[in-house]
């Protein structure tokens, strides 16, 4: 299953923060939704947290074989 | 000049009895075309001449034959397969433009023709005609349409560099990258960017990348460079791999000044490469900071909430109604009591004004009754049939029985006659 895209989830929490801080909702009403809101907040700050550094590149061989390393800038730009 | 053929023909092998009697009198065609030629070859080699191309065929041989032209004259002229695939920019009827190359003789023709090795448009660059054209003919076809371009992703997962791995704009890129949004994976796909090949490496790499499904976004680009540098960044088969590409495309290509076809098909130009690593990610810091504030901005609304009910409750807990709940209840039992003892006494009031009132009636009724009439001396006369008091001898008929009803008994006689009254 593909996880929402960040930048909705990220709109679905502003609208309920913002249906929180205006509307005259009821005390469960409130309720259920401070319950969604900090659901979707973990979400969001799960796949700003969850990610993870990782720069390859791709290599070739002769005969078309394609494989992936991980790329060193330091490396490749020495001496250029 | 003549002097010239001659000396060919006096360098000529002798050739055998008869024949070469002859050759030494006439030339053969042979002869002549090749002395033309290499007359032709020695005073007009690697020449430049100017004219307006005329007649422009293209066959399948890759060869292009065209004919030059000014006012008064034609020439005829060839780009050959390996030149013409250089020409960077279409040659079209109409185009001035300076043709580098050597006059010849196609020999089995006798006719003499330029040979072009080079060709460039008078009064503009090779490179910026080319540029021109491509950007026309594509234009035209629909790879710059806004509809078509697609958005790119706000916060990529996985983000493909079509670039070389030892230049400048990977540099800028990764390090942007890593400044702003560092945790996010990246496929390097090493390309060269300039001469022979590029354009074609470019192209399939992003073709490529199509078939990498975790790819949210494709960065496609190098540094800064002469405008030849950049040229595979201008090539149409650049232009139609990133028009065709299915994960949207970023170009990057040298500087702001720099534009190029790439940059115009691409769904979002880059003006430089460290913009492109801008453009791929937003800020992460931000974005936390931006979450973090919604997180506190729910919690306390809800705090709000949960306060302002509690105050609500507080509220209605020290209402008098709450804190005395039977008091409304005593109050209105109260009322009923007092209700129920004013009904009594009315009650009561009443049933002694009707006693009152009835033995008023009494003492009339009895005045009324009959019997102290009849006491007076009156008797009440009924028909014994159906004991009714008669008022009226209607409805009496001759033989009928009445009774008389005295004071003291009664007296039972029947009807002999009547009397009108």
């Amino acid at each position: 299953m593909k996880k929402p895209d960040f930048e909705i989830s990220l709109k679905e929490l502003e609208e309920i923060v913002e249906q929180l801080e205006t509307n005259d909702l009821t005390l469960d009403e409130t309720l259920a939704k401070y319950e969604s809101g900090i659901k979707i907040y973990k979400q969001c700050y799960q796949s700003l947290e969850k990610a993870e550094k990782k720069i390859n590149i791709l290599l070739k061989n002769s005969i078309g074989e394609t494989r992936t390393e991980e790329f060193n800038l330091k490396k490749t730009t020495e001496g250029h | 000049m003549l002097d010239s053929f001659l000396d060919i023909k006096t360098n000529q092998e002798p050739l055998e009895d008869f024949t070469a009697e002859i050759n030494d009198k006439f030339f053969t065609v042979s002869e002549i075309t090749r002395g033309v030629r290499t007359s032709l070859e020695h005073k007009f080699s690697n020449i430049g001449v100017l004219g307006e191309i005329s007649n422009v065929r293209k066959p399948s041989s890759g060869h292009v034959y065209l004919t030059l032209k000014d006012k008064n004259s034609q020439l005829q002229a060839v780009v050959f397969r390996n030149s013409a695939s250089r020409i960077k920019f279409e040659l079209k009827d109409g185009m001035e433009v300076v043709s580098f190359g050597s006059v010849t003789v196609y020999e089995p023709r006798g006719q003499y023709q330029l040979i072009i090795n080079k060709i460039e448009p008078k009064g503009i660059g090779a490179l910026q005609l080319a540029f021109q054209q491509l950007k026309e003919k594509l234009e035209k076809e629909g790879l710059f349409d806004h509809a078509h371009k697609k958005n790119i992703p706000f916060m990529p997962k996985k983000i493909g560099i079509v670039t070389s791995p030892t230049g400048a704009a990977i540099k800028d890129i990764l390090n942007i990258i890593d400044r702003r949004f560092a945790n996010v994976e990246i496929l390097i796909y090493p390309v060269k960017v300039q001469g022979e090949g590029a354009a074609q490496e470019i192209a399939e790499a992003i073709t490529e990348l199509n078939n990498y499904s975790d790819i949210d976004v494709i960065i496609s680009g190098r540094g800064g460079g002469s405008l030849e540098d950049l040229w595979a960044f201008n090539e149409e088969i650049v232009a139609r791999s990133i028009y065709n590409s299915k994960i949207p495309v970023i170009s990057a290509v040298g500087h702001e000044i720099d534009l190029t076809i790439a940059d115009l098909v691409a769904d979002k130009r880059a003006l430089t490469p460290s913009e492109a690593g801008e453009l791929v990610v937003p800020r992460r810091d931000l974005l936390i900071e931006k979450t973090e504030k919604f997180k506190t901005r729910l919690l306390q609304s809800l705090t709000g909430k949960l306060r302002l009910s509690k105050e609500k409750l507080d509220r209605i807990a020290n209402s008098y109604v709450i804190r005395q709940p039977f008091d409304k209840f005593n109050r209105w039992q109260q009322r009923l009591d007092d209700f129920a003892q004013r009904l009594n006494l009315n009650i009561t009031h009443a049933l002694n004004t009707e006693r009152e009132k009835l033995s008023g009636i009494a003492g009339k009724l009895e005045s009324l009754s009959p019997l102290n009439v009849l006491k007076r001396g009156y008797t009440i006369t009924t028909r014994q049939e159906d004991n009714k008091s008669l008022r009226d001898i209607k409805n009496l008929s001759k033989g009928d029985k009445i009774k008389s009803n005295l004071s003291k008994g009664s007296i039972i006689s029947e009807i002999l006659s009547f009397e009108r009254g």
